[in-house]
């Protein structure tokens, strides 16, 4: 009976979910000791802005102001920080082109009792600082909160602080994991289903990778995920208090958070005319007002995007090319910003990490077809979302995506560089979306249930693999042999 | 599948020495066909990897960098083998992989790399050299003629005696410049925790 008992435990969800979260806090801690400190994407600056925000607003202290130019200041110890953090990467050797340490014997760096004393100023005295943003406001929400990391524990050394810091940015990033499952709970996928898709992407290596990092992006993950979560009950239940208020918030914490999510209006106006539709449908509302805020709509959007020449840009004198053109350019670059987006760190030689993303290449066409099949037939299989909750998704990746394009689009009209790529990373908000269209397409595909949950077995052995893969194969090799 | 990626990670764990920069200073070429030979010094027990720094192109296809380890007179050889690319992406790292020397501490070796070509255009070979002044690095070109003050830009790697001593000095090196809680036996408990929790993670959801 006991043992009955116990099996019967292992079965249940929440457990199963607690397990999910607990193996991927304990592998992101891993990963977070990993990276050398600073070493993540633009975490020097996210950093310095943390401990920026942490001064005191009265500056008693001298401050010598500076002129950067159009300096772009991309190396470490060229960054304008505190005295605190750029003897931290000279004691560290951090500036060095590999990013290794000069390792000793033991458990503390060569020069580590200099940085645990603690005793350097953790003010910045030379200004503009290399931070996120401008020295007047607040600043921005993630940053605000780590702020408060530094202030909190001031009295710990700075290696103290950074990593728990990173910590913070993996918590955000198990609420975002933790939201992912609620979101395919609640779209019809099956609770076995949702609990298999929630794991995958706590193996995804480029979010496992990049959850790690001080940076902004690990909230703008998790606002986009509990985004698509409003929507989600947005359309499950129509609109009440609860998902207006996490519609609304996500959108204000994103714009907070990072400039992205201004690419949630569009689904969010999206959800508000479905409404609208469904109680026309119902004939519960008036053709005029209908027509009233259509019009209110295509003028805010006529507004926002008519100071924009989408016929023609000129490229720094030499050739025009077309907006159409400009997009034909940035889809060949599609192969590589997907190797990214799946985590495909160029950093080992006989990289095995492209045979992984050609499988899950494959899965993701096929996914592609079901979709397309999903969306034209009128049968739908019960063990599948209905199509509002896919249609959904799919506005969620358009919108996104068109963000990132439109965004591109601009700085290269600027002129500042011809920019028809992005890194992988910018579509990680989004991966909840991504998970549940690819096993929605499989699952058209399939036809069947336990076919589904074969091919959604596969993918989490498949991701698994990979994120081992990536953290012994090539992020151990890469910093420490 | 996890076998072979632990299987992986077990075969290139070897430690190189940290205090060894691998620096791109003067070049020495190596002709088709002809030898150079570089004497060192081991610091370490369980001597097993060689590391170079080439200028690129380095060998191409067919092309064959033999390398021999022999004691430091240069007559009983060790091991030989060839010089591959490193593991680690870089155009110009190459090593030259061996079975541990259990003994190797403060003893000296002879490296002999010679060239032997695949293609009749191969070009030489070029080693990168660094600055070195300590007697027990004595580097002779393809005439024999030895080059004062230089040796080849090379890092010598070592393991240990068992698996876990490799473990310990991973762990060590993990936790330098980390704060407390994910160093020494934190970081341990936390690394076992999540591959044990990883893999009953998967074996729960297989099974249900």
């Amino acid at each position: 009976m006991k043992k009955f008992q116990s099996l019967t435990f292992w079965k249940k969800p929440s457990v199963i979910l607690a397990l999910i979260l607990a193996a991927f806090f304990l592998r992101e801690a891993f990963v977070t000791a990993l990276f050398p400190m600073f070493s993540g994407q633009d975490e020097p600056v996210h950093y310095i802005t943390a401990q920026f925000l942490a001064e005191p607003k009265e500056k008693t202290w001298e401050i010598t102001k500076v002129d950067i130019g159009d300096t772009d200041i991309a190396r470490i110890p060229d960054l304008i920080a505190s005295e605190e953090v750029k003897k931290t990467v000279d004691a560290a050797e951090l500036e060095t082109a590999e990013s290794k340490h000069f390792f000793v014997q033991g458990y503390d760096g060569k020069n580590e009792s200099e940085i645990v004393a603690n005793d350097w100023k953790k003010y910045i005295e030379t200004y503009p600082p290399s931070i996120v943003g401008s020295t007047v406001g607040s600043g921005k929400i993630y940053h605000q909160l780590t702020s408060l990391i530094e202030k909190i524990f001031a009295g710990q050394n700075i290696l103290f602080r950074f990593f728990l810091i990173r910590i913070f940015s993996v918590s955000l990033g198990a609420l975002a994991l933790l939201l992912a499952y609620l979101i395919f709970k609640n779209s019809g996928f099956s609770e076995k289903a949702g609990l298999i898709m929630t794991a995958i992407i706590s193996f995804q290596p480029k979010f496992t990778t990049y959850i790690t990092n001080v940076n902004y992006d690990a909230l703008l993950i998790l606002v986009f995920t509990s985004f698509i979560l409003g929507g989600i009950l947005f359309l499950k239940n129509g609109p009440n208090w609860k998902n207006l208020l996490i519609l609304a918030g996500s959108l204000v914490i994103g714009l907070f958070t990072k400039g992205t999510a201004i690419v949630l209006a569009g689904p969010l106006v999206a959800l508000a005319l479905f409404y609208i539709y469904q109680k026309l449908i119902e004939n519960k509302i008036n053709w005029k007002h209908v027509v009233l805020m259509l019009f209110l709509v295509a003028s805010a959007v006529g507004l926002l995007f008519f100071k924009y020449d989408f016929q023609t840009i000129v490229q720094t004198g030499e050739e025009k090319i077309s907006f159409v053109k400009f997009l034909s350019k940035a889809s060949e670059k599609i192969p590589d910003v997907s190797e990214n987006y799946w985590g495909n760190l160029k950093w080992i030689r006989n990289n095995f990490s492209k045979y992984f993303i050609r499988i899950i290449w494959a899965m993701e066409i096929v996914a592609a077809i079901g979709i397309v099949f999903f969306l034209f037939l009128k049968k739908r299989l019960d063990f599948l979302p209905e199509k509002k909750y896919v249609v959904f998704f799919l506005g969620m990746v358009a919108a996104l995506l068109f963000g990132v394009l439109f965004s591109n689009w601009l700085i290269t009209t600027s002129g500042r560089e011809m920019l028809y790529t992005a890194p992988g990373r910018y579509f990680l908000p989004n991966l909840a979306a991504h998970i549940a269209l690819v096993f929605t397409g499989i699952g058209m595909i399939l036809r069947k249930e336990k076919y589904l949950e074969c091919a959604l077995l596969f993918g989490l052995v498949l991701m698994f693999i990979f994120n081992f893969y990536v953290t012994f194969n090539v992020l151990i090799p890469r910093f420490y042999l | 599948m996890l076998v072979l990626i632990f299987a992986k990670f077990f075969n290139i764990l070897s430690f190189p020495d940290p205090e060894i920069i691998l620096e791109k200073g003067e070049i020495i070429s190596l002709q088709p066909n002809f030898s150079l030979t570089q004497t060192f010094l081991a610091k370490r027990n369980n001597l097993t990897k060689i590391e170079f720094m080439l200028r690129k192109p380095g060998p191409k296809d067919n092309d064959i960098v033999k390398i021999e380890i022999a004691d430091e007179n240069c007559s009983k050889t060790i091991y030989q083998g060839t010089l591959e690319e490193s593991f680690l992406a870089s155009d110009n790292l190459y090593d030259f992989q061996f079975s541990k020397i259990p003994d190797s501490i403060g003893k000296t070796y002879c490296l002999k790399a010679t060239f032997i070509p695949g293609h009749t255009d191969s070009q030489s070979i070029k080693f990168f050299m660094t600055e070195n002044q300590d007697p027990k690095f004595i580097l002779k070109d393809n005439s024999g003629a030895e080059i004062k003050n230089q040796s080849l830009s090379m890092r010598l790697a070592y393991r240990n005696d068992t698996l876990s001593q490799d473990m310990s000095e991973l762990s060590q090196r993990i936790s330098q410049y980390k704060p407390w809680f994910l160093k020494h036996f934190y970081l341990n408990t936390i690394a076992i925790l999540f591959v044990v929790l990883s893999i009953g993670l998967v074996t729960v959801l297989i099974l249900l």
